[in-house]
């Protein structure tokens, strides 16, 4: 029994030791935040004291900031300009800002800590991107000295930051707290110029990775959740506890507060992957998806784990987010929140697909840090292909669902079994709609809507992916990925080093493929036209010359049949595509096309005729908007048609009848 | 009076006039088969040769479906997987009660819909009358007789029932959820916010029962009593409504649970049926025919028991005040 127990004891000493091992990163930056929340006037007041080194290559005078919150300061913010163009949601926030308040942070003081002087430093307002002078969701300091490469300066920072009610992202909702984009975050010395750039209608973030040391102090009866690891926490004797956590390799830091968060914990484990430990925050009448919130996690932790790059840190942090809050659904670093509807339909497969792409993010944006603002397809894109590839190994395809009567939170779901939904349909189905707009690499923001940010950033690349991966192959694709991960782990990396690792990994140099997709608007659209066979054409007219010519009227002389397949190329982007050609005997014919040219004709001549030919026949190219004109037979069977027209003759039967009631 | 008592003479009564509900039937279905054949041509040369045709014996392949709406246009909008199975046809249609939305399949399907109102209405009159005769048995023109004598009452009393519909969706629904996010309001509890829902759906539910059942008397009056006025005849249903509320109402709450019973029984037999051969399909198709031709007759059904339950209740009155006298 003892040894038992000592067995026990140095078990959870090992673990303890394994999960405290160091997150190896270069530190860029290091904040430690003191931060108390204000539940009656929302409000976030905060003393920070940042160090930052100088990681590049050219010493700097000043350092650019982030203020995300002032986004939502007033209906002059870049991000509300930018609105304009959406107005539906416009006016939607403008009420709701009116209602319950607007957010902003406001930087009370800013001084070099340990000069013993409280003189604040000069600050100004920037606008880098777009020049719109009433926008302060970017600030620049001057300072006093030049930071020279490889030195350091540390700040104090004072603080207060207004949270705005259910702004995107973050903000408050009654008792409800997500705090993100809430404190003054320095922004990216890279290439010896600050990449900070300003809060737009529909980008993300970009910062380095470092230390957060944060204490949050709260009214006692919130349960809180944030980033990093709960290190200790202190009862205050006002009402108030003050927690700390400490965030190792991060590069951002949120957190969530509320007194009806339910917690649920659980570990992650796996015989080739590190223990993770799981913290669930959910929503009281969400007990009964406490399992699928934990399942999807693991299965992201397990498959991501092992196909990229193990989950490096010790805790990773769920928030259900509460209904109304415009926070579910988003990534931060070690926590992310999902939510789900208070029914979900059998087969839809929620709250799984939104887990699964958030925690996905831990990967794609958290360990490999791009940025999110000028390459948004290599977090967006990555994670979306990524969530897919998981969800179609870890459940298999999902069903069609339909919620009834739906109406902002309230709907009856109901599921349909019979119609199959494939974990891409949805992304091929939404390129399909909108793969026109634009092309794939730009600027968040300079995208010409929310569109065609949403196809270039989510579903072009997600299908980009899955092309090349069935186009190199699952081995030479599973290393091109691991490679990447490994690579540019606690990193930076530019769309340029994602193609290098590509072409360090595949047979050819795969410059074209990227060209066209990346640099070129348009979608990828390949369908079998025409087919026919026939029997072949008697022997007849003139043949020979001179005097051995003679007329000739006979039958033909072997009985092989004459066949045409016509492949059209409907979409704009050029790939090259296989043509599988099946003859009623079985037999089969294999064609390899460049895809360039609108048509390729194809000619046989065989003992029977053409059953049915596959453009594409293995589906490689997830790319193409258009599947279902990829394969056809060349007779027609009209069952299908009649099945479909027997069930739609019922409907209308029957909705006649339900009409008669009002008569 | 006994709801059972009324319910089972009602069903044998229209067991009585069995080929009505087979005419109107035969009406119903030719209606149905000159808009679904030109659909099926359509759809046939979508995807008749398709490789994908097989997959679309079983199921909505969604990938297929999906794109096939991308370019459809007019009827062909209204394929959609919730087609597939026995439940989504009806559940969408019920939908449509509840929410008012009609034209959400096409303005061509809601007109469609508007034109065989006035048909049903048509057939409303010969039913009715029929039924408040019970003397004499079914015959074709004495069906067509009364349904064309009883026309004008029965359009008159279709398009006051529309336009009380309209003003119910139009103006008393959006009342109803306004008051609705009001008593929501920015809770985030996700079972307040659905039940509170839920509450408001159960309103525009009982409205529309009432509004029926008040239409419904209104029609056997009008053709029992032989009245001019049909608007007289729905002041003076909804006073006989109102003067035996529990029993107007109990016998239609008993009538609308046997239909409920019944969508779910039939929506299930035809979810049973995955029609991957011809047999298999034609077993579908039979059941779906069989599913609307009772519908049919328990619609029937509804004013057959109205039309019992009122005489019922005159005979009686008048059996109280020759006793009296
Ligand atoms: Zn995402």
């Amino acid at each position: 029994m003892k040894r038992n127990l000592l067995f026990f004891i140095s078990l959870f000493f090992f673990h303890v030791a394994l999960e405290a091992q160091d997150v190896p990163c270069e530190r860029v930056v290091s904040y430690q935040i003191h931060a108390t929340l204000n539940p009656d006037n929302k409000t976030v007041t905060g003393t920070q004291q940042l160090s930052w080194t100088n990681a590049g290559s050219a010493s700097t005078q000043e350092l650019y900031f982030h203020l995300y919150l002032n986004a939502f300061k007033n209906t002059q913010s870049t991000f509300f300009k930018e609105m304009v163009a959406r107005s539906s949601s416009l006016s939607d926030y403008i009420s709701r800002f009116n209602q319950g308040g607007w957010g902003y942070c406001d930087v009370r003081s800013i001084a070099i800590a340990g000069t013993g002087t409280s003189t604040s430093l000069l600050s100004q307002f920037m606008q880098p991107d777009d020049g719109n002078t009433r926008d302060e969701t970017v600030f620049k300091v001057d300072l006093p000295r030049p930071i020279a490469p490889g030195d350091s300066v540390t700040l104090d920072i004072e603080f207060v930051s207004q949270l705005p009610y259910r702004a995107p992202r973050t903000g408050y909702v009654q008792d409800y707290f997500f705090v993100a984009q809430w404190f003054p975050k320095i922004g990216v010395w890279s290439n010896d110029e600050w990449n900070c750039h300003q809060f737009h209608a529909h980008t993300e973030f970009f910062a380095d990775y470092g230390d957060y040391d944060v204490h949050l102090t709260v009214p006692s009866d919130y349960v809180v959740g944030a980033s990093g690891v709960l290190s200790d926490s202190t009862t205050n004797g006002n009402g108030t506890t003050t927690y700390r956590f400490l965030g190792e390799c991060i590069h951002d830091f949120a957190w969530t507060a509320s007194p009806r968060f339910k917690v649920a914990l659980r570990t992650f484990e796996h015989p080739e992957l590190p223990n993770v430990r799981m913290k669930l925050l959910y929503q009281p009448n969400h007990r009964r998806f406490v399992d699928a919130f934990f399942d999807a996690t693991e299965n992201t932790l397990k498959y991501l784990g092992l196909w990229y790059i193990p989950y490096p840190y010790p805790q990773i942090t769920i928030v259900d987010a509460a209904c109304k809050s415009s926070t579910a659904g988003m990534e931060y670093p070690t926590l992310f929140t999902t939510g789900v509807d208070l029914f979900v339909a059998r087969g839809s497969q929620e709250p799984l697909g939104l887990t699964i792409h958030e925690c996905a993010h831990q990967f794609f944006y958290g360990i490999i840090g791009s940025n999110e603002f000028e390459h948004a397809w290599l977090d967006e894109g990555f994670t979306t292909y990524a969530t897919s590839r998981c969800l179609n190994v870890a459940y298999g395809p999902g069903a069609y669902s339909k919620t009834y009567l739906a109406r902002g939170d309230f709907g009856i779901p109901f599921t349909f079994p019979r119609t199959i939904k494939d974990q891409r349909d949805w992304i091929v189905e939404n390129h399909r709609n909108r793969g026109r707009r634009d092309y794939m690499d730009k600027m968040s923001w300079e995208f010409v809507d929310y569109l065609a940010y949403r196809n270039n950033a989510y579903e072009k690349p997600a299908l980009m992916l899955w092309t090349l991966e069935n186009y190199l192959g699952e081995a030479v694709f599973g290393d091109i990925m691991k490679a990447y991960a490994n690579r540019w782990a606690f990193k930076h990396p530019q769309p340029e080093d994602f193609f290098n690792i590509v072409n360090d990994f595949a047979p050819e140099d795969m410059s074209w493929f990227f060209d066209k997709l990346m640099y070129e608007p348009g979608v990828v659209d390949y369908a079998v036209g025409q087919i026919t066979s026939k029997a072949p054409v008697n022997i007849q007219g003139y043949f020979g010359s001179g005097e051995n010519m003679e007329k000739r009227d006979q039958d033909a002389e072997q009985d092989i049949f004459e066949s045409q397949v016509h492949i059209k190329r409907l979409g704009e982007i050029q790939l090259p595509v296989e043509i599988l050609v099946t003859f009623e005997n079985g037999e089969t014919i294999t064609e390899r096309w460049n895809g360039v040219e609108p048509y390729k004709i194809f000619y046989y001549a065989n003992e029977t005729k053409v059953e049915m030919v596959e453009v594409d026949p293995y589906h490689k190219i997830w790319l193409d908007v258009n599947p279902v004109n990829n394969g056809k037979y060349r007779t027609g069977n009209s069952l299908p048609a009649f099945r479909w027209g027997a069930s739609w003759l019922f409907w209308l039967q029957d909705l006649l009848e339900m009409i008669a009631i009002l008569s | 009076m006994k709801i059972w008592a009324t319910i089972r003479h009602a069903i044998s009564l229209v067991g009585q006039h069995r080929k009505m509900v087979g005419i109107i039937y035969l009406v119903n279905l030719c209606i149905g088969l000159v808009f679904s054949i030109p659909l099926f041509i359509l759809f046939n040369r979508h995807v008749s040769t398709l490789t994908m045709r097989d997959d679309l014996l079983s199921g909505l392949h969604y990938s297929w479906w999906s794109s096939f709406n991308f370019s459809a246009q007019g009827l062909e909008n209204s394929i959609r997987p919730s087609l597939s199975g026995g439940y989504g046809p009806l559940f969408d249609n019920l939908e449509l009660l509840l929410t008012g939305q009609f034209h959400s399949f096409g303005w061509f399907v809601f007109f469609i819909a508007l034109a065989y109102l006035f048909i049903a209405a048509f057939f409303n009159g010969g039913a009715i009358s029929l039924f408040t005769d019970e003397r004499k048995s079914f015959t074709t023109s004495r069906f067509f007789s009364g349904a064309g004598a009883n026309f004008h009452h029965m359009a008159a009393l279709a398009t006051t029932s529309l336009l009380v519909f309209a003003l119910l969706y139009k103006l008393i629904t959006p009342l109803v959820f306004s008051l609705v996010d009001n008593i929501v309001g920015e809770s985030t509890v996700q079972s307040f916010v659905w039940i509170i829902n839920l509450a408001g759906y159960l309103v525009i539910f009982v409205l529309v029962f009432l509004i029926t059942l008040i239409f419904d008397y209104a029609k056997v009056i009008v053709i029992n009593d032989k009245k001019e006025s049909s608007w007289l005849c729905i002041w003076l249903s909804v006073k006989f409504i109102f003067s035996n509320f529990f029993k107007t109402t109990g016998l239609n709450s008993v009538l609308v649970l046997g239909a409920v019973i019944f969508v779910i029984v039939g929506g299930l037999f035809i979810s049973l049926v995955q029609p991957t051969q011809i047999l298999l399909l034609i077993l579908l198709t039979i059941i779906q025919q069989l599913f609307v031709l009772i519908k049919i007759g328990l619609r029937l059904t509804f004013y057959a028991a109205e039309t019992h339950f009122f005489q019922q209740h005159v005979a009686a009155k008048a059996v109280v005040r020759k006793r009296k006298r």
